[in-house]
């Protein structure tokens, strides 16, 4: 009898059950009994319930041993290959078993029919092929696989289905050592550990060319012979072997069962198409390897989810990083120290030479996107040649990272560290991990972001206008669209990074982009509502600030009110968002020459910074800075000095001496006491604005210019020409390198030269230079600029004093026309054309006309000291002397 | 994102009914899985379900951390163990058909180390789990999680959300049936 073929239909099921448990709490001889009365209507259950009843007390004990020793054995034989020797597999007779991974055993044989005297490798994956479709795939893959053909790579040969139907592929049999272990055996250097990667990356090359993707390059693939010489192996095998994996069971689709983790590249993990990137990512983990003996991530203990995560987000650190902090960490110094000596060096040694190129070709490789890897495995190769030779390497200039490196650096020599470097471009990569976190935490990871891109890109003071840096314009555009594209379902941080994206290209001195920017953060903000009504005001601030800059006043003005009035209902008004609509107030009042509204908002504002106490100095002393430049406009010069001496030992107190403010500051004050008058302060105050523009914003800045040309100014008021022309020089060479040739800073700087060359009696330099200048002006800012009309005025007054006054008189008049169109007739500036117009007419033998306009001049530039006022002086005793005349009316400036 | 999350994650999509969720939670489970299993069977050779407990047990720390619910804690052991059962048959059926096929084939290793009538291959306590499954899911998940990760009462209960004294009851009748079965194929 075999109960156990007794069909139960699921009303007999439930009988047979319930019987059981009946029967199970009776004592065993009373069970029988039981079930003869119970069921007494079917006599096979009834036998069958009897037998499982049977089984007695140390069932329990018996079936977990014996079902344990399955479950066991399943385990052992799921690690454990096949033991196929001296069996025949094809033509081939196998040797001996040389291996197994998670793809099959790989076995040494031999053909069989001893035609050829020659060892093979095959590889028999661990699964039966079901599907005939799959089959011819893998044929025709074969196919084209043993076409590579390549000194480097190991020859595939042959392959079929075995009798069973489990896939095999016949393979060149390679007698060597892995790659990474021969590194070791023979202490092979750096640079020859560089050498041996060059010959295996050329391999890889080749296969790329030929459209194979090895996919699962690692040390164990690759081996050296005894004479030296690197084999790839299994190149694109495992692209046939996850297709056998996908014919049987459902296990690869994920990818990371097969791969060994800690191998794993970013787009295996994430399930991504797999290209020639993935190669060269996995040769810079090889590489990675052979240089410094350690992986790029922790691996040792974690699990491969946790090795998956790290491959996919945690920023590789540099190598030579890696291996110092190790260093330093005493329980690993003795492993480490065979990593030294396997590389016939020191530790300290290693680091150092890793150090730099090392570093950056292995992080180029090792980039998370695939498209920001090398170009090519070639590409990779290459750039170590040019190590290897001392040249420059490639991965440095034309990475997005360097340049932005190379940006911070030039604007904030101080602070431009490494570290900062990769922060700044964190901020669009956290996008990507973004969407699986908390809200909460993607909200304070956008704000720390969003700070940090502020601190790094904005100048204190962006009322001074800076040219627009295209390579960090670059870097937001590109960040704009990726925010955009992965942020549009979560409009509170979209909000966010727009608002500091459009700060920054306020402070970049993009002002429409900004407006663009901001706009739209203003209208997302406006849409969440709720509990953003002060982000609302933050926004609406921001923007007024760059409406200002675009002249657009009435929208600025209305936000500004508007923001003001939420603000003082959430924070008081007492309170830094209040002082801050303010300050921007009293800046549009400064626009629109309502001075005096200005100086009042603007003492509010420095008033409220005041109560807020010390956590508020700095943004005190931009107060007061704005204040200065107000009182500057409204002709009280003394106590725009002090507000402004003020503002610098403010800074300097809080922020110490390099803070970048200090250099503007220092500047406006250079300016301010040379329009006072008061040369000896202006030449120390402008000698220290040039110091610190260099020491704290970097050589390059455009502030070192600009407080160059300043100091120029001053030599020439100071009659030391010498010392002005080279500092003027070397402003100009500096504009011309950051801002171009033809940008109006280069204009004003050839303004000034050229008149300095006046002086100098350099007349046809001048007239060159000065030429120059009125071509950049006119191009950029249009024929009737005021800038046009100052260098018409200084171009005259060349061609007068080169004798060639009918040349001069058009143009004087043209920028008499000019300085008319804006300002009236006894103005400095109109005096000034009025006076080189009046000293051509006087040459030209026009006395009476020369005369009316000399006078009227002189009396106009009285209280103007300076080379201006002299040279009308000399021009009115050239015209009495040429015309014998004595003066026709008394004139006040003597 | 860390990995009990996505354990957590996974785990929840599958109670609620998400099949796709076991899917991708296997590879997590998987591979780890594997690599404990390596070293349990090289410092123990003898079959016992125990192993199976530790194993998950110790799976379970390494993936899904401290941080979990008892609740969520029995879920993913269920999922271990319905992942661990069906792993191992599909390198049982790869296995056998290779031994099959190959001409005089090789004997296995473990042949001899078994002794006594009660050898069952994996694939025949597979089929009967299979057979059990049919007429009645509850009790053939309830042996699986027994078996292949070593769930406590408690667990089971927790995992099927039925009280300790049922899960004992089922795995009774349960395990009756199933050395019956395994006796008689």
């Amino acid at each position: 009898m075999n109960s156990a073929t007794i069909d139960l239909n699921p009303d007999r099921w439930r009988r047979a059950e319930s019987l059981f448990e009946a029967a199970f709490g009776l004592p065993a001889d009373g069970r029988r009994a039981y079930l003869a009365e119970a069921c007494d209507d079917d006599a096979e259950l009834r036998e069958y319930v009897a037998a499982l009843l049977e089984s007695g007390p140390d069932l329990d004990e018996r079936l977990d041993q014996t079902v344990g020793e399955a479950i066991h054995r399943a385990f052992d034989e799921s690690e454990t290959p096949a033991e196929l020797a001296g069996e025949m597999i094809g033509p081939y007779r196998v040797l001996r078993t040389l291996g197994s991974g998670g793809m099959g055993v790989v076995y040494l044989a031999e053909r069989a029919d001893e035609q050829f005297d020659q060892l093979v490798a095959i590889k028999v994956g661990r699964h039966r092929l079901v599907d005939p479709q799959t089959e011819l795939r893998l044929k025709n893959e074969r196919q084209i696989l043993s076409d590579l053909d390549h000194p480097n790579i190991a020859r595939l040969f042959d392959g079929g289905t075995t009798r069973n139907g489990v896939p095999y592929l016949v393979m060149e049999y390679i007698d060597g050592i892995r790659v990474d272990t021969y590194c070791d055996l023979h202490r092979l250097h750096v640079r020859q550990r560089l050498a041996l990667f060059q010959t295996i990356c050329a391999a890889v090359h080749h296969a790329h060319e030929n459209l194979i993707i090895h996919r699962d390059i690692k040390a164990s693939n690759i081996l050296v012979t005894a004479d030296g010489v690197p084999k790839l192996l299994d190149f694109g095998i495992a692209k046939l072997t996850d297709a056998q994996g996908e014919a049987t069971i459902g296990l690869t689709q994920e990818g990371v069962v097969i791969m060994t983790p800690e191998n794993a590249t970013p787009e295996q993990v994430r399930g991504e198409a797999i290209t020639t990137a993935t190669d060269t990512y996995a040769l810079g983990l090889l590489l990675h390897n052979l240089l410094t003996g350690v992986k790029p991530y922790a691996v040792e203990g974690f699990a491969p989810r946790e090795i998956a995560q790290a491959v996919c987000f945690d920023p590789a650190s540099k190598p030579s990083l890696k291996l110092e902090q190790a260093r330093r960490d005493a329980a690993q110094r003795s492993e480490l120290e065979t990593i030294g000596r396997d590389r016939g060096v020191s530790l300290e040694r290693l680091v150092k030479l890793l150090r730099g190129d090392l570093d950056t070709i292995l992080l180029n490789a090792l980039r998370k996107e695939p498209a920001r890897r090398y170009r090519s495995v070639n590409a990779l190769a290459n750039d170590i040649d040019l190590h290897l030779k001392d040249m420059p390497i490639v991965a440095r200039s034309d990475s997005l990272r360097y340049r932005a490196g190379k940006f911070v650096r030039r604007h904030y020599a101080a602070v431009g560290t490494a570290a900062a470097v990769a922060l700044t471009l964190a901020v669009f990569s956290i996008v990507l991990t973004i969407q699986n976190e908390q809200i909460r935490q993607e909200r304070d990871t956008a704000r720390e972001v969003s700070q940090f891109l502020e601190d790094i890109f904005m100048a204190p003071d962006p009322t001074q206008a800076r040219g627009a840096d295209t390579t960090a314009k670059e870097i937001l555009a590109a960040g704009e669209n990726r925010i955009r594209g992965r942020l549009g379902e979560r409009p509170e941080i979209l909000a966010t990074l727009l608002g500091t994206i459009g700060r920054v290209y306020f402070s970049l001195g993009d002002y429409q982009r900004s407006d663009d920017a901001l706009t739209e953060a203003l209208t997302l903000r406006r849409r969440i509502g709720g509990e953003s009504a002060t982000a609302v005001a933050t926004t609406m601030n921001d923007l007024a600030r760059t409406k200002i800059w675009l002249a657009e006043f009435e929208p600025a003005e209305s936000l500004l009110y508007e923001a003001r009035h939420i603000n003082e209902r959430a924070f008081g008004a007492i309170s830094p968002e209040v002082a801050a609509n303010l300050s921007n107030l009293a800046e549009l009042y400064l626009k629109v020459d309502d001075l005096e509204q200005a100086e009042s908002l603007a003492e509010a504002s420095i008033d409220v910074y005041r109560q807020l106490g010390a956590d508020y100095s700095i943004e005190l002393a931009a107060s007061k800075a704005a204040l200065a430049r107000i009182l500057q406009v409204r002709g009280d010069l003394d106590r725009t000095e002090s507000l402004l001496l003020d503002a610098i030992a403010t800074v300097r107190q809080s922020e110490g001496d390099n803070y970048p403010a200090i250099a503007y500051y220092l500047q406006n004050l250079g300016v301010l006491q040379r329009f006072k008058g008061d040369l000896a302060a202006a030449a120390e105050t402008t000698r220290q604005a040039v110091d610190a523009a260099r020491r704290i914003l970097g050589e390059k800045h455009d502030m070192v210019a600009a407080t160059l040309v300043d100091q120029g100014t001053l030599l020439h008021l100071y009659g030391d020409h010498d010392h002005a022309e080279a500092a003027m020089r070397e402003g100009l060479a500096l504009y011309v390198e950051t801002r171009g040739v033809s940008h109006p800073s280069v204009a004003y700087t050839k303004t000034v030269l050229g008149m300095l060359l006046h002086d100098k009696l350099e007349i046809t330099e001048a007239e060159t230079t000065l030429r120059d200048a009125l071509g950049i002006y006119e191009t950029a800012l249009g024929d009737e600029n005021q800038y046009v009309a100052s260098v018409l005025t200084e171009l005259g007054a060349v061609l007068n004093s080169d004798g060639r006054a009918a040349e001069a008189l058009p143009l004087l008049e043209r920028a008499l026309r000019i300085r008319l169109a804006d300002y009236p007739e006894d103005h400095e500036l109109s005096a000034a054309a009025r006076a080189e117009y009046g000293d051509a007419l006087t040459r030209l033998g026009r006395y009476e006309a020369a005369e009316r306009a000399l006078v009227a001049s002189a009396n106009a530039l009285e209280d103007h000291p300076g080379r201006r006022r002299q040279r009308t002086k000399r021009a009115l005793a050239r015209l009495y002397e040429l015309s014998n005349a004595t003066p026709a009316m008394e004139v006040r400036a003597d | 994102m860390n990995t009990a999350a996505t354990v957590t994650t996974l785990l929840r999509d599958w109670r609620a009914g998400d099949p796709g969720a076991l899917e991708r939670l296997t590879p997590l489970v998987y591979a780890d899985l594997r690599r404990i299993a390596g070293r349990y069977l090289k410092t123990e050779r003898s079959g016992h379900t125990l192993q199976a407990t530790a194993l998950v047990n110790e799976a379970f720390l390494t993936l899904a951390g401290g941080g979990l619910t008892f609740e969520d804690k029995a879920h993913f052991l269920a999922a271990c163990a319905r992942i661990m059962r069906r792993v191992l048959i599909d390198h049982g059926r790869a296995r056998r058909s290779e031994k099959r096929g190959g001409g005089q084939a090789a004997v296995t290793m473990h042949e001899d180390r078994i002794a006594g009538a009660e050898r069952v291959d994996i694939s025949d306590l597979d089929e009967a789990l299979s057979r059990l499954g049919a007429l009645n899911a509850r009790k053939s998940d309830i042996l699986v999680m027994r078996y292949f990760a070593g769930m406590t009462y408690d667990e089971i209960a927790t995992a099927l959300g039925i009280s300790a004294a049922t899960v004992d009851r089922e795995l009774r009748f349960a395990k009756a049936w199933l050395a019956h079965e395994l006796r008689n194929d």
